[in-house]
């Protein structure tokens, strides 16, 4: 068999091998091109348009030869085994013979027959095959559609012969393809002189005589084992790729089989009734084409969020207030003078004026006038207001139909300084040079008050530089000067870090959307994504998602996905997902002081109030509860939140005349403390979550329809830092006590032992006379009252006092830290006494100073015989033995002379040296010195009387 | 006219040569006393003959002058006038039989003029 193929393949080559050189094999790209371009043509003939067809065969086809083909043959469909039988046959009756007239009818045949494709096996993949037949089956349905009898009749015959293929395709030996596989292309198969080992002559197409080579079967065998072997160790699936392949064209084969099975019934069903049924089978078929792939919505639009999808295009369509998109869009024109040199019309300037009377009080004023580089007053635009008003809309929107390029920053996300500062520079002082029509940005802040102080610090500096700045011409061209509108939008204005940049920005409040205006919008998005629901149900939600558009948005595209249709139940039974919104404490507390007020069930039908689950009851117990619970775990804090329900709730109006509501409070509040204590405690956070119920019970013991005048706590922190005031009292006093007095106490001792009556024991009564009248006793009593405060590190310490006066205060205050406040001011020693006492403890304290220093002194004196008696052992180790080397005495040293000559003292000198002093002589040797004069002089003159030569 | 008896001694050896010592500056006490027959100081020569005094705390080099004319030391004599030398007499009113000795001659004279260095008073124990 295998020969049979290379003969045939053999001849082909040879046939175009005339025009290349005879060495050389032609590789299959080629040839596979001649064979299949008429293919293709015959197919585009037959089928209408199946250009999928090309791209799928073509890399099957580049695929031959490798291993890949050595796929299963179930994937072989009739026609190309038409082509394969007729391969098969044909070569086998001609075998051995002349391949030249086969090649020339194959030809003609692939023109002649269309459907008789001559692909070489290589050629016929399953994936090709595949699709041909799918497109036979598009063919009939297609047909089916426009059907006539005519018609119908060919497909039903293409089917049959279909059919039969269908059952020879099973009987395909394995053979063919496996011969099919192990073509080697790269070696010679024609030889023009005879070569070595078993060959078969041939002649030639022009008539010459060339010679095959004849292969070993087993050789062939071997190297076909080898190259799938070699193939195989390379594969990166854990199942053969062949195997997966496989499957897939199983699958397909088998969903083809049944498809083509089904429209064959259907084809004879029709074809057994009347014309006219027919017809109106197709149109049901159409239809249920139809409702099976659901409404024809493109898919990108399925997966876009409705909120995006339905987002306001033009400023009309903005379902914000008029007159906060309008104070945005003026002050946004107040800029139009510095960015694009427009005359701001002054028009509009009057119109502002007749406005502005018109105003609400609460909506801010755009300051009209200009600065000296005619930017408007307010250099930025705040925005603010609770999630899903359309702020940032507002803000896009304005700012395009302004005319400005809207460069969007979040400030949450770009924490730091730096880079805040990086991204307003290149927003404000950039533009964009490319594209057809730049325009100058507009630069939008979102989510400010996320954003740390230190970025917008960077922010308002950048305002501010141009104000203090000389407003030059110069200035403009530094690119230092903001030139371009800020738009800020916060959620909370009153973030602390906003403070300073709200002095210098017109700030809009966003009042909450109406909500008819909302439901209505939502109606109009209801409409368009052909989804029920009726007006009433539209304004529950809106009522539930307290008017956050985004919120409601969500929600009726959630609903959408699941459900038909809105319902009220629905609607109420959802848990409405809100943009994560903080209540401050306050409203907290409020909310928990106060009594809910009843919600009307405005929005249910007449048919609906009989229905209980609907009617929204916010009064229930149970209702309440959960609110409460809500609230006050979105708030967290929850211990500031515990201490604002302490230091309130006894102003609350309740009535609890057995004050058993108050006591079942107090235990709830030490339960909380307790609980508390253990979490700071241990670290223990499981117990969390039982903190919010004191709130809970507050609400239920002390909710008053007029809630109190929640005042902010401050006892805690009072009482802390008196805490800590009274600590560091007595640590002080601690610190310098006598050490004496100091071990025998601690902290607490001190406080609650020794102090009291200490206060009271330092202040004896004395006389008010000078101390030197004093009697012995009083004398020994002052004595002991200085001891004492000495000893407690205590003294008199002059004060002003806050009218002017001089005061003589206990320092450190220990009055402080044992009176209580408001109790009766005990027996205060007189000023005189105070600052004698004050005086005496100085002295006696010097007095002690001067006798600890002078017995410092005397010890230090005694200390070097102490040491001498203990030296011995403290000399370390390894010095025990080292000598210390005796310290020659100047008496005991023989004289010597420079060169270390001993000199011999002369007696005179001896008894000089004797003569003279101790300590001089240590200081010097003689008595005698020299004394150099500078200078220079010759005349060294004496007087010398000739009598003393005489 | 006053005469002074100057006496040579006979025998040569016996003269012997002094040499004198010559300071820039003064030598003083701490106490007003007589320098006279006091120590002053030691005087040595190093190898390379150069003189060296030692004064106290300080030191100082010299160089050794050879002197443009020398110098007599004379000794007076007064006791022996009236007996071995009459002729030396110069005033024999005043004080009869004055008369000096030669006891040495000077031919050289240790200069010591640079300025004194100091010795510190441990050091000297090491130099």
């Amino acid at each position: 068999m295998d020969d049979e193929f290379e003969l045939q393949y053999a001849d082909e080559i040879d046939a175009l091998g005339d025009f290349e050189p005879p060495e050389e094999i032609i590789s299959k790209p080629r040839r596979s091109l001649n064979f299949t371009t008429p293919n293709q043509k015959s197919k585009t003939d037959k089928d209408d348009e199946n250009e999928g067809l090309v791209p799928l065969k073509s890399p099957q086809e580049h695929l031959n030869g490798s291993t890949l083909d050595i796929i299963s043959d179930a994937g072989i469909t009739g026609r190309s085994v038409f082509g394969q039988r007729r391969d098969k046959k044909r070569a086998r009756d001609d075998e051995f013979t002349n391949a030249l007239e086969d090649i020339e009818m194959e030809f003609v045949e692939d023109e002649l027959l269309p459907e008789i494709v001559p692909v070489s096996k290589k050629a016929k993949l399953s994936g090709s095959i595949a699709a041909s037949k799918s497109e036979i089956l598009d063919d009939i349905d297609d047909d089916l559609s426009s059907a006539t009898p005519e018609v119908m009749k060919k497909i039903v015959n293409a089917r049959q012969k279909r059919n039969t293929r269908h059952g020879q395709l099973d009987i395909i030996p394995d053979v063919l393809l496996t011969a099919s596989v192990d073509y080697d292309f790269e070696r010679k198969r024609i030889h023009r002189r005879v070569p070595s080992g078993d060959f078969i002559a041939v002649t030639g197409y022009e008539g010459e005589r060339v010679y095959m080579k004849l292969k070993d079967e087993a050789t062939l065998e071997k190297e076909y084992i080898s190259l799938k072997k070699s193939i195989k160790s390379s594969q990166l699936l854990a199942v053969p790729f062949e195997e997966l392949r496989q499957q897939v064209e199983d699958e397909r084969q088998q969903q083809l089989m049944a498809e083509s099975e089904r429209v064959t019934s259907e084809v004879r069903r029709q074809l057994d009734t009347d014309l006219d049924i027919v017809e109106g089978d197709e149109r049901e078929i159409e239809n249920e084409g139809l409702e099976g792939t659901g409404p024809p919505v493109p898919a990108d639009e399925q997966r876009s969020l409705w909120v995006e999808k339905y987002t306001p295009r033009r400023y009309t369509d903005l379902l914000s207030e008029e007159n906060v998109n309008r104070t945005l869009l003026h002050w946004l024109r107040l800029w139009d003078y510095v960015v694009f040199g427009k005359e701001i019309s002054l028009k509009t300037k009057e119109k502002k004026a007749v406005k502005e009377n018109k105003k609400k009080k609460f909506q801010p004023q755009v300051l009209e006038e200009l600065d000296k580089l005619n930017r408007p007053l307010q250099k930025i635009a705040m925005l603010s207001g609770p999630p899903g008003l359309g702020k940032t809309t507002l803000a896009h929107i304005v700012a395009t139909h302004a005319g400005y390029n809207v460069v969007e920053m979040n400030a949450s996300d770009d924490r730091s300084a730096d880079v805040f500062k990086n991204k307003i520079e290149a927003a404000t002082q950039m533009k964009a040079v490319m594209g057809d029509n730049p325009k100058p940005n507009c630069l939008i802040i979102d989510e400010i008050d996320g954003a740390p102080q230190a970025a917008i610090n960077v922010l308002l500096n950048f305002v501010k530089k141009t104000e203090t700045q000389a407003p030059t011409k110069k200035n403009k061209k530094d690119g230092a000067v903001l030139l371009r509108p800020v738009i800020c939008i916060c959620n909370d204005q009153y973030v602390p870090a906003l403070r300073q940049l709200r002095q210098n920005a017109v700030i809009m409040n966003f009042p909450p959307t109406e909500t008819t205006k909302l439901a209505a919008r939502l109606y109009e998005v209801i409409r368009m994504e052909q989804f029920k629901a009726d007006m009433n149900t539209l304004l529950a939600l809106c009522e539930k998602t307290d008017n956050d558009i985004r919120s409601c948005l969500n929600t009726l595209q959630f609903v959408q996905r699941r459900f038909k249709e809105l319902s009220l139940k629905t609607i109420q039974n959802l848990s409405v997902g809100h943009k994560d919104s903080q209540k401050s404490l306050f409203s907290v507390w409020y909310e928990i002081f106060s009594l809910p007020r009843v919600k009307r069930n405005r929005f249910l039908s007449v048919r609906d109030i009989s229905d209980k689950d609907l009617q929204v009851n916010n009064t229930s117990p149970t209702a309440r509860f959960w609110n409460i619970i809500s609230v006050v775990q979105s708030a967290g804090e929850y211990e500031k939140l515990t201490q604002g329900l302490f230091e309130n709730y006894l102003e609350c109006r309740f009535k609890d005349p057995h004050m058993e509501g108050v006591c079942l409070a107090n235990e709830w509040l030490c339960f909380t403390d307790v609980i508390n204590q253990h979490i700071n405690h241990m670290q223990d956070y499981r117990l969390m979550p039982y903190l919010p119920y004191l709130s809970v019970i507050f609400h239920f013991l002390f909710a008053a329809s007029v809630p109190p005048k929640v005042q902010y706590p401050h006892a805690q922190f009072e009482a802390f830092t008196k805490v800590s005031k009274c600590q560091n009292l007595v640590n002080t006093m601690m610190s310098d006590m006598t050490p004496m007095v100091r071990k025998f106490l601690n902290q607490s001792i001190t406080l609650l032992e020794v102090l009291p009556p200490l206060t009271d024991i330092i202040q004896p009564s004395f006389r008010p006379v000078n101390t030197q009248l004093y009697s012995a006793r009083e004398k020994e009593d002052l004595a002991q009252l200085i001891r004492i405060m000495i000893a407690y590190n205590m003294t008199y310490h002059q004060e002003k006092t806050a009218d002017g006066q001089y005061n003589y205060i206990l320092d450190p205050n220990m009055e402080e830290v044992v009176r209580f406040p408001g109790m009766k001011q005990h027996r205060q020693l007189t000023y005189a006494t105070k600052q004698m006492i004050a005086r005496e403890i100085e002295l006696e304290k010097m007095r002690r100073g001067e006798a600890s220093r002078n017995r410092h002194q005397e010890s230090m004196e005694e200390k070097p015989e102490n040491e001498n008696l203990k030296k011995g052992p403290l000399i370390p180790n390894h010095r025990q033995k080292l000598q210390a080397k005796p310290i020659m005495k100047d008496e005991d040293k023989p004289i010597r002379d420079f060169f270390g000559r001993v000199i011999i003292k002369t007696s005179q000198d001896i008894k000089d040296s004797s003569k003279d002093l101790p300590e001089n002589r240590n200081v010097l040797k003689t008595d005698i010195w020299f004394h150099f004069k500078e200078g220079f002089s010759n005349a060294v003159r004496r007087n010398v009387k000739v009598q003393d030569f005489i | 006219m006053v005469q002074i008896v100057i006496k040579v001694p006979r025998e040569d050896n016996t003269l012997s040569e002094w040499a004198m010592i010559e300071l820039q500056g003064s030598l003083e006490t701490r106490h007003p006393v007589a320098l006279n027959g006091r120590f002053i100081g030691d005087l040595h020569f190093t190898k390379k003959d150069v003189p060296v005094l030692i004064i106290g705390h300080h030191i100082l080099y010299g160089k050794v002058v050879t002197l443009e004319k020398p110098f007599a030391v004379l000794v007076k004599d007064s006791e022996q006038r009236s007996e071995n030398e009459p002729m030396e007499t110069e005033d024999e009113n005043v004080n009869k039989g004055t008369s000096y000795s030669v006891t040495a001659i000077i031919k050289k004279k240790l200069l010591f003029k640079t300025r004194p260095k100091p010795i510190i008073a441990n050091v000297p124990k090491k130099l």
